[in-house]
């Protein structure tokens, strides 16, 4: 007799690892019972666990489904208004270690601060000058103001200010500040870069001045002082507002245009220095052609991605080891 | 034969189980077979997979709540949870995932839940030797390695 077989719940063939005598889907079943902070936990019990456990195919699915049925995420909302009132504008930014970390509040979802903190694992800050958030790193994000940036563990809702820079600028100047996050493996430590960039009156012309500092966030200490960081002659016109991090090092997408060369501007985050990477000499790197290409993670090795064309199929052109050489995938 | 009202379930090692077709239905599984062919109702139905011992817990399970949801003033709420509870915690863990594999298979929605629930609390706030210990688990980290992998993971500053 052929009995009817289950439905596996959106899950990938690596959770019988964790637990060899259940199947995936039971697996799945009860680890999203628990909280995000118990479940990463399990990382350090071995091998199999940690492997399940960064897939993201497997968190993915844990997410999604641990989100529908609890409600009960590690997220931080950062409230511009008083949520009581209303929505406001600019609206409230959940901010959750899932894939997408910044999730605009729905409308549906805007209860009385009380009510979403029963709801949700969740911090609200009051924060009246929120401009933005950085990409979430293991679990960290920075938060910044006009004036001052915290870190936050999207786990735990713990939150800490991190020193203000010595600004150098003066009243006259209007200073726009970037921050893009990331992690050294080298010394276990995470970084914060700050770009800032004034615009101030010289001689009757408008001209931007472009600096760019950085501190290190180690887990064990308290956090140093920032540190003005060299650009030597890499600075940029404008730096993307997305940095992608691998490996240890920042990446920044450069497309051609405004004087600005195409290629990839990287700053290894142990070494703090910057470099250049030009794409290979093909035509659809030019901004000419229009096809927006994009960096990724594939297979373990950085990769440059060309989305298909009408003229041509996707391309996947991986970074190697030795720089300045791609091999066609 | 099982009388009218009752079904007949068999376990992969041959023993069989007369019971309420109420209670056999609370397995999805078994319900759909019921609804679709009739003969099943008349006839022996085979567990593929379950042995005696565990369809005999899965059957106890089935029972009590057939009856709770049937008269909730002989079988309160309260009672049903201080059931669940001895239920789940005369288990050893060979059972426990047996009957994991068995609810999910046969469908009784509220075993499996209890059952996951009773899992996850089993690793729930507990120290990774602990959890260890308890699922047999091998740690296959030297520990320069499971150190980087608790660096890696920024509980507090």
């Amino acid at each position: 007799m052929k009995f009817k077989k289950q439905i596996l719940r959106g899950l990938v063939g690596c959770g019988s690892l964790t637990l060899p005598q259940l199947p995936d889907e039971l697996v799945l079943e009860i680890l999203r019972r628990l909280p995000a902070k118990n479940l990463i936990r399990c990382k350090s019990l071995s091998k199999a666990w940690c492997s399940t456990l960064e897939n993201p195919s497997f968190m993915e699915a844990y997410f999604k489904d641990y989100y529908t049925h609890h409600r009960h995420f590690g997220a931080l909302l950062v409230s511009t208004v008083d949520l009581r009132l209303g929505m406001g504008y600019p609206p409230p930014i959940l901010l959750c270690f899932n894939y997408s970390p910044l999730i605009p509040l729905r409308d549906a979802e805007l209860e009385s601060e009380s009510e979403l903190k029963s709801k949700l694992f969740l911090k609200v800050l009051p924060s009246p000058l929120y401009i933005g958030a950085t990409k979430v790193v293991n679990g960290l994000v920075c938060v910044y103001e006009a004036k001052r940036v915290m870190v936050c563990n999207v786990y735990t809702g713990e939150i800490m200010w991190l020193p203000s820079i010595d600004s150098d600028s003066n009243s006259n100047s209007t200073t726009l500040n970037d921050y893009y996050f990331g992690y050294d493996p080298v010394n276990g430590v995470y970084k914060l870069i700050r770009v800032s960039s004034s615009e101030f009156r010289f001689r009757g012309d408008f001209s931007i001045r472009k600096r760019a500092d950085i501190i290190t966030l180690s887990p064990s200490s308290t956090p140093s002082s920032w540190r003005n960081l060299d650009m030597g002659h890499h600075e940029p016109r404008t730096f993307p507002d997305e940095s992608f991090l691998f490996n240890g090092v920042l990446y920044w997408v450069m497309h051609e245009g405004l004087g600005e060369q195409c290629g990839l501007l990287c700053l290894d985050l142990n070494t703090e220095e910057f470099h250049f990477i030009r794409p290979p000499q093909q035509p659809f790197f030019s901004s000419a052609n229009g096809s927006p290409w994009r960096i990724a993670r594939f297979m373990e090795r950085l990769a440059l991605l060309v989305p298909e064309s009408q003229t041509a199929p996707a391309l996947v052109y991986i970074y190697p080891l030795m720089p300045r050489t791609y091999a066609v995938c | 034969m099982a009388s009218k009202g009752n079904l007949t379930l068999k376990s992969c090692n041959g023993k069989e189980f007369i019971v309420e077709e109420k209670v056999a239905v609370m397995s999805t599984t078994i319900k759909n077979m019921v609804d679709v062919d009739d003969s099943f109702a008349q006839g022996v139905i085979p567990i593929i997979g379950v042995d005696g011992k565990i369809l005999a817990k899965l059957i106890e399970y089935c029972k009590e709540h057939a009856e709770a949801d049937e008269d909730e003033e002989v079988k309160s709420e309260e009672y049903l949870k201080k059931f669940d509870e001895k239920f789940v915690d005369e288990l050893n863990l060979n059972d426990l995932y047996d009957l994991l594999k068995a609810s999910n298979y046969l469908e009784i929605t509220k075993l499996l839940n209890l059952l996951c629930q009773k899992v996850a609390s089993m690793i729930k706030g507990k120290k990774p030797e602990e959890i260890r210990r308890i699922f047999n688990i091998k740690n296959d980290f030297t520990p320069e390695e499971e150190e980087e992998i608790n660096r890696q993971n920024p509980w507090a500053f």
